[in-house]
């Protein structure tokens, strides 16, 4: 029910949200403005519009509150508001309080020959009604008399009754989240108070309401560390993935794209690294804790991993090298409201076993009551890639090459060296400008219809999304999707019913091997691939080229085809005051259908298997989840009480299919046609339980008392292992309602020191982990024998449980100047420990890696700052600011036994498990012009380090954290009129970041020198004889059986610290402007809104760092990130 | 407002059920089937005697031919160890090469971790089956036996490609994590004690061949534990010993020798002892796929014979012209004649009659015996033995006539186990280190030699994962 309560809160928040603006606009120029009226015998209502119309101030009634007023004579001039109303309402049936900027008029009320001598002990009764500036009644808010035991919530109508109240001054506090706090200070002498007042919804960041764990709250009373993006945030970046929109915006959430095409795979990291990755890491293949992501209180996307099953879009010669394509992509960013991004154990421990790494909420966007509106939004977007890539031109590219042989005292062959003897050699193409050069184009359109009545509302909208590639070929990723939701409540607000649905379909159309590194690699005079026919060429004079022939993944199709459905259905019931009672279901299908080709037509002479495969692979998830809620007013504060329980299924099949031997090209769509068929499938379930409490205790305003514990259960461990208990706790203090506070620092108007401690948990991705298993051998391994023949699967280690995460945040909020500018810092330490991983074993056990605890305790420990700031604000223009910056420090703090692990060569006790290990390099010899590196003493120099670390007797020492050591966000947005521009700078900075040096160096056998084109940043730093002092060694020919040091010595090299350095970029990430259009014009074209945008992405970077993206470090072979620059329109009717 | 109260104890009942089931039922709601779909727990496997079977043949689908990374089970080790020796000349320019195996090479961690796995499978099926009750004590032994024979073959050749190696003898992972290199005497104590105690558990009759196709020989019999014996006793140097045991397979008279050089690799093969099927989908053997130019004349072979190999065949010897295929090639105008390896003839599938991968054979027999005599100075055993290899009607030259001294004879026998056993299982690279030759042959005949490489690294993968490995010598990375 809390979902539903929030999606309510949600729908009131966000209506109000335009009404308030649109009266503060008005009234914020016209409060100095004196009144002239003359009418006679008007109607009240019109008096009101007139007077409405010279302040701005708004008037809330009823119409049968005003259906007995008089008719209004009255000549004034310049006169102040309050004696305009005193002589309106003089002989009126009406009573009129100013409040706020709203002046709410509500029937006189005589009080009753009984009750003025009904109070003998000189006690009498407050009753009243809360509002919101609609007029609808504030359910459930708080209602207290500083400093008294006078505390209660309101009812379904909003009203609230204290019976007996001794005569005296009181302050009366009314709170409600998402609403600003309302004082009133009142006296009651000698007669009852009726009272009216209105919440107004707040505009302090402070105030705003978002979700955590299976309930919601705001920042003011929360004692916990969470960050919330907006939908206006993401709607100023031309983001196709919605976490991109995340990069820079949340403090403690590292964002790292795989590469620029569209589609692929975003990661996300939330505080740091808690587990040890399964096997040697190297830079750029390291594992990633990723968070738990739930979509409207689904949980999707697991692990955020690949969906590509095969390797097109994720394999090594893919165009998203090692990662793939990311399951995100197929949400729709137009159709998110927010996303909440659950940091500590307060948070997360909900959650359980799953919250483990943090977790990202998703929330779509809900229907707003009042007109239906129709939305339409159109967008183009251009492409180029962030940073060009210079490579050799034909003649420095041969004479590098010449050089290569001259320092081998080789001499080149048609065998060895055909771009020396057989190409043509003025021949000269900039295939790096073929290949990455272009620009691509993207199309973004979105329609929506929403609208609805106090009782129900809805929303509808479609969306459509083209992303070409920056990459030769018809190549684009196309999704369409579908959002819509619905919600119901009874008129008595008992009863709530939301329903909604995200469908989306989505195809990747791409080639099935495109091989970026090898196009960015083609020497300069390479022959021409296509001859003038339009067929692949194969050989050039006698010269096989078929490595070479890059322009034949155009003849491979290959298409990723995802379906993603999300369906929730929650309802909930009040059953008595306060006591709600809830059902949320949900379930999620995601459905992905991959194909790729090699027909022979792409395929060279020597081949003649043409073959096609085929993948599909669900995922669906189940998801029931009943919930019991208490609200109570108790002893000067409120009580919050969330008992839940979730039962959670999960299941997926995929299928892959290979067909070899096709007779013609034409019929390679089919599996039908295939002559042979190889087939593998995969299945996997995965039950879970959870029974989950929150207590939370909000006393005086001042101080907060938060607990969660849980019990999951989980069907991935083995027997007795399955049950786990987590909890956490929470503290917070508002200091500046102390008394004395604000007299003391009348600038601060809020502070709040906050902390929690809690638990989480990490259970296994699978089930079936602990038993050893046989299976049939794979379908393209022959019978033997007559018999489908077996072999083992798994080790048998039945004793892994649970890994536990003890996590403490402290947290300390300050609001000054009336909370426009908001200080927020949170200090964190987190330590996982009896870490849950896939250890490495060696092989020489059968198999290479073991799912297992690992005694070893890793601390995550960071700092958090963000500052808001609402720096001018007035009728036609204001500035606001926001800045983010965070750091995180990761650190083995212990592994027993570490020394006679597998890990003994990986990791050391006390440096970060980010820590990268090599060899300290020294410099090029400058008599033999090879690589020269330090031994493990720091002194002795050699040109063969040992590699293993120095504990193990190597010579490789620590070279420095691959970890930023912060990032952050700069965000400033200033409105005039109708114009909006915002501009938001990200920025990061990594000491130790592998470089260009490390993708060129990193690759056996390709190195300067070897029949590969190189980036020009490299010319004149090679080594070319005896006495030179250069950074880079001797090029060479690497020509088998002859030149074998420099090989060595170019691995060496990428091992050590010289291809590593420091990596700070600041980055203009974002850059939108929009101008909605005016009111008259927009109303002359029949329209409610009209807006033009601009929004630019990756616009300008600002580094030190050579050659690649510094946002993808060292990496060479994928296709870089894109800088977007997008103009649009939107329409509202 | 009748219709929301129905609701309200609808909700309310629902809810309220839905706790008491989670409350205390977890167990139950979390129950999922004891094995996931097509995997079978290993208890289950070994309880029945299909499993079984399909578990023990499952270790001769790791001889898997369409396993194209590199392992000493397919044809791939005879690329490698032609190449690492003097047989074979890889035109491609980058790969592997004797003189430059990395530690991080890929197929060194291919060559290592692919026989760990089937060793894993070996030792699963030595600790359950004895204790089974699914099948009879006949069938018991001749199922140890045969494993017996195959843990000792793949041992054999871990020791002789990388020296000592771990000793792993059971499948428990957290004994056999943390194993150090067991010293090459202790490798050679288990191959040996293996093979004799499979002499005892096995018969003459080769298990369970199948009535029609199928590969009859595929599955070690008595006198395949008699062969691989024969050769451990030879490169342990025990001449007697490996004498005997290479008599007990000549003896039997259940081999004879092919008079067609070209009928030697067929399925059938009288001379075979041990073969096993070629498995690959698109193609016959590895060694096939992986010599034999495809199509033919139209490009300079990948792998082409050395040109020392190719000089030590004598004129007029068959075996150049029937086990050695050429193309002529033009490049640059200038037009070349290319030699590969051709003992493995058939390049697609469906080529008939099959061939079969060949692991053991009775020629190999006849020059273990040679060996051995000729080192217990018995000449005429020794020449006699020579000349069942070496006679005009088989390889169209003389039979031996030369000196019969030990060291000629010996010299003899290393010169016909060079042309004889080329591109077949690592021989020329096993008997240039075991006989003590390498440094002189291939310091002269390649100039980058270095003595450290006639053993290959352990691959640097296993030396981080396990710390109590130790690489050999010579290799710093």
């Amino acid at each position: 029910m809390h979902n539903c309560l929030h999606k309510l809160l949600l729908i009131m928040k966000l209506t109000t949200l335009i009404l308030v603006t649109v009266i503060l606009h008005v009234s914020a120029s016209s409060l100095a403005q004196k009144i002239t009226l003359v009418e006679k015998n008007a109607p009240l209502v019109d008096v009101f519009n007139q007077i409405s119309n010279q302040t701005g101030y708004d008037f809330v009634f009823t119409g049968s509150d005003v259906q007995n007023a008089k008719p209004v004579t009255i000549n004034i001039k310049n006169a102040e508001l309050s004696d305009v109303l005193n002589q309106i309402f003089k002989g009126q049936p009406l009573d009129f309080l100013i409040e706020n900027k709203s002046v709410v008029i509500q029937e006189k009320k005589e009080l009753s020959y009984p009750d003025k001598f009904k109070n003998p002990v000189q006690a009498f009764a407050i009753t009243g009604k809360i509002i919101d500036s609609l007029g609808h009644p504030v359910i459930g808010a708080s209602v207290a008399l500083q400093g008294t035991m006078y505390s209660i919530l309101t009812d379904n109508k909003g009203n609230f009754t204290f019976t007996s109240v001794p005569q005296g001054k009181y302050m009366l506090v009314a709170t409600y989240i998402g609403y600003a706090r309302l004082e009133r200070n009142i006296e009651i002498a000698g007669k009852d108070l009726n009272l009216l007042l209105i919440l107004h919804t707040s505009i302090s960041s402070l105030d705003q309401i978002h979700i955590i764990g299976y309930s919601s709250e705001s920042r003011r009373f929360s004692v916990n560390s969470t960050t919330v993006v907006t939908a206006q945030d993401i709607a100023d970046q031309p983001v196709t993935n919605v976490l991109e929109a995340l990069d820079g915006r949340v403090p403690g959430l590292v964002i790292s794209p795989s590469s620029g095409v569209p589609g692929s795979e975003v990661r996300a990291q939330i505080r740091g690294q808690n587990t040890l990755p399964p096997s040697t890491a190297t830079p750029l293949s390291s594992v990633y804790n990723q968070p738990l992501f739930i979509l409207d209180g689904i949980p999707v996307a697991a692990q955020n991993t690949n969906i590509s099953a095969l390797g097109s879009f994720g394999g090594t010669n893919a165009l998203v090298p090692n990662s793939g394509i990311s399951p995100i992509s197929g949400l729709n960013p137009n159709d998110i409201e927010s996303i909440t991004v659950l940091k500590d154990a307060d948070a997360t421990s909900i959650y359980g076993s799953q919250g483990a790494n943090g977790v990202i909420l998703i929330v779509t966007k809900k229907g707003k009551p009042g007109k239906t509106q129709f939305n339409i939004q159109v967008d183009d977007q251009d492409n180029t890639i962030t940073r060009t890539y210079q490579m050799l031109n034909t003649q420095q590219y041969l004479t590098m090459r010449k050089q290569a042989f001259a320092n081998d005292g080789l001499t080149p062959t048609a065998f060895n060296a055909p771009d020396l003897t057989v190409y043509d050699q003025n021949k000269y193409t900039n295939f790096a400008n073929e290949f990455f050069g272009g620009s691509s184009n993207n199309t973004d359109m979105h329609a929506s219809l929403s609208g609805g009545s106090a009782t129900s509302t809805f929303i509808t909208s479609v969306g459509y999304n083209k992303s070409t590639y920056d990459f030769p070929g018809d190549y684009s990723d196309n999704r369409l999707t579908f959002h819509s939701a619905f919600h119901h409540n009874s008129l008595d607000h008992k009863l709530t019913v939301d329903f909604g649905t995200d469908l989306s379909s989505d195809r990747n159309n791409s080639s099935s091997s495109p091989s970026v590194g090898t196009a960015l690699r083609l020497p300069s005079n390479t022959p021409d691939l296509i001859d003038p026919a339009g067929n692949l060429v194969w050989n050039y004079k006698g010269v096989d080229i078929s490595s070479d022939q890059m322009d034949a993944y155009l003849k491979q199709p290959a298409y990723l085809q995802n379906f993603l459905l999300n369906s929730t259905f929650n309802v909930g019931y009040e059953i008595l005051p306060g006591l709600k009672i809830a059902l949320n279901t949900g379930y999620s299908r995601d459905d992905a259908n991959e194909y790729n080709s090699f027909p022979l037509a792409s395929l060279p002479p020597t081949t003649t298997t043409t073959s096609a495969a085929f993948a599909t692979n669900t995922n669906q998830s189940i998801l029931i989840e009943p919930q019991i809620t208490y609200k109570l007013s108790m002893r000067k504060g409120v009580f919050n009480a969330l008992l839940g329980g979730t039962y959670k299924k999960q299941f997926g099949d995929a299928l892959t299919q290979t067909g070899t031997g096709y007779t013609d090209d034409a019929l390679l769509t089919s599996i039908n046609n295939a002559t042979t068929v190889t087939a593998t499938d995969v299945s996997q379930l995965f039950k879970y339980t959870d029974v989950f409490a929150r207590l939370g205790y909000v006393y005086d305003n001042k101080y907060i008392i938060s607990l969660t514990g849980n019990r999951d259960a989980s069907s991935n461990f083995g027997p007795g292992r399955q049950f786990a208990n987590f909890g956490s706790a929470g503290l917070g203090w508002i200091f500046s309602q102390e008394q004395g506070f604000k007299q003391l620092l009348p600038f601060i108007s809020y502070a709040k020191l906050s902390g929690n401690y809690g638990t989480s948990g990490t259970q296994p991705g699978t089930a079936y982990q602990f038993n050893d298993f046989y299976t049939s051998a794979s379908g393209n391994t022959l019978p033997f024998q007559g018999t489908k023949t077996f072999y083992p699967v798994n080790l048998y280690n039945p004793d892994f449980s649970w890994a536990t995460q003890k996590e403490l945040n402290v947290a300390l909020d300050f609001g000054l100047f009336n909370d426009k500018l908001l200080i927020n810092a949170n200090y964190y330490v987190n330590r996982t420990s009896n870490q849950l991983v896939n250890a490495t074993l060696p092989s020489q056990t059968g198999f290479t890696s073991v799912f297992q605890n690992l005694n070893a305790t890793v601390q995550n420990k960071g700092l958090e700052f963000t500052i808001t700031s609402t720096n001018i604000h007035t009728k036609n223009f204001s500035w606001t600011t926001s800045f983010l910056i965070s750091g995180n420090r990761n650190k083995l703090v212990a592994f027993p036994g570490l020394a006679t692990s597998p890990y003994a060569s990986q990791y050391i006790i006390g440096k970060p498990e980010t820590e990268v290990y090599g060899f300290k390099y020294k410099d090029v010899n400058p008599t033999t012009g090879l690589f020269e590196f330090y031994a493990a003493d720091g002194k002795t120099v050699t040109g063969f380090p040992n590699a293993a670390l120095a504990s193990q007797g190597g010579d490789e020492v620590p070279l420095g954290d691959l970890e930023p050591t912060f990032q952050g966000g700069l965000g400033n947005t200033f409105k005039y009129k109708g114009l909006s521009l915002m501009v938001f700078f990200q920025f990061s900075d990594q000491n130790t970041a592998p470089n260009y040096l490390y993708g060129i160096y990193s690759t056996a056998f390709v190195f300067p020198g070897v029949e590969d084109n190189i980036p020009a940043s490299l010319l004149g730093q090679f080594w070319e004889k005896p006495g030179d002092v250069k950074p880079l060694q001797r090029l060479s020919t690497g020509q088998s059986g002859f030149q074998f040091l420099p090989l060595v010595e170019s691995l060496n090299f990428a091992e050590s610290s010289g291809v590593y350095s420091k990596d700070l970029y600041v980055r203009l990430k974002t850059v939108s402007l929009s101008y909605n259009l005016p009111a008259k014009w927009v109303k002359a074209a029949h329209m409610s809104g009209c807006r033009l945008f601009i929004n630019a992405e990756n616009l300008l970077t600002f580094t030190g760092y050579k050659f690649l993206d510094p946002e993808m470090p060292g990496v060479y072979y994928a296709l870089p990130l894109q800088r977007v620059i997008s103009g649009g329109l939107s329409f509202d009717f | 407002m009748k219709k929301i109260q129905t609701i309200k104890n609808r909700i309310c009942w629902l809810v309220f059920v839905l706790f008491i089931a989670l409350s205390f039922s977890c167990k139950k709601l979390i129950q999922i089937p004891v094995h996931p779909p097509g995997e079978i727990p290993t208890a289950q496997v070994f309880a029945d005697s299909a499993g079984i079977l399909s578990a023990v043949k499952g270790i001769y689908s790791n001889f898997n031919e369409t396993n194209f990374s590199p392992s000493f089970v397919n044809g791939n080790i005879d690329q490698y160890t032609g190449r690492s020796s003097d047989e074979l000349i890889v035109t491609s320019p980058a790969g592997l090469d004797a003189d430059k195996v990395l530690p991080t090479d890929l197929p060194m961690e291919s060559l290592w971790s692919s026989a760990y796995s089937n060793i894993y499978q070996m030792n699963s099926c030595l600790e359950n089956i004895p204790s089974s009750t699914a099948i009879s004590q006949a069938l018991k032994n001749q199922l140890l036996g045969e494993i017996k024979v195959v843990r000792a073959f793949y041992y054999f050749n871990l020791v002789n490609l990388f020296g000592g190696v771990p000793l792993v003898t059971t499948t428990d992972y957290h004994v056999t994590e943390t194993l150090p290199r067991a010293s090459v005497d202790s490798v050679y104590s288990l191959i040996i004690s293996d093979l004799t105690s499979a002499q005892k558990l096995l018969t003459a009759a080769y298990p369970a061949a199948p009535a029609t196709g199928g590969v009859p020989k595929a599955r070690p019999n008595l006198y395949v534990a008699d062969g691989l014996l024969a050769k451990v006793y030879l490169y342990r140097q025990q001449w007697s010993n490996a004498a005997g045991t290479a008599s007990l397979v000549i003896n039997s008279g259940a081999y004879s020798m092919e008079p067609n050089l070209n009928n030697i690799f067929l399925d059938g093969s009288k001379e075979a002892i041990w073969q096993l099927p070629a498995t690959g989908l698109y193609y016959q053997t590895m060694d096939a796929y992986n010599f034999v130019p495809n199509p033919p004349n139209a490009f300079i072979p990948t792998y082409q014979v050395g040109s020392y190999l190719y000089a030590a065949f004598e004129a007029g010897d068959l075996r150049k012209t029937d086990w050695t295929g050429s193309n002529s090639v033009a490049t640059g105008g200038t037009v070349m004649v290319y030699y590969y390896p051709n003992k493995y003839k058939n390049i697609v599938a469906s080529a008939t009659p099959a061939e079969d991968f060949m692991f053991l054979r009775l020629g190999e027999q006849y020059l273990i015996r040679a060996e051995a005599y000729a080192q217990l100075n018995n000449a005429a055993g020794a020449v006699a033995d020579i000349n069942q290899i070496r006679n005009p009607a088989r390889v169209g030259l003389p039979n031996y006539g030369g000196p019969t001294d030990q060291s000629s004879l010996l010299k003899e026998i290393y010169h016909e186990r060079q042309v004889e056993l080329c591109f077949e299982w690592g021989n020329r690279w096993y008997d240039l280190k075991r006989t003590g030759t390498i440094n002189a042959i291939l310091g002269a005949e390649k100039p980058t030699w270095q003595p450290y490489a006639a053993l290959y690294p352990v691959p640097q993968t296993e030396m981080q994962s396990n710390p109590f490995l130790v690489q050999n010598p010579g290799y710093s990375r």
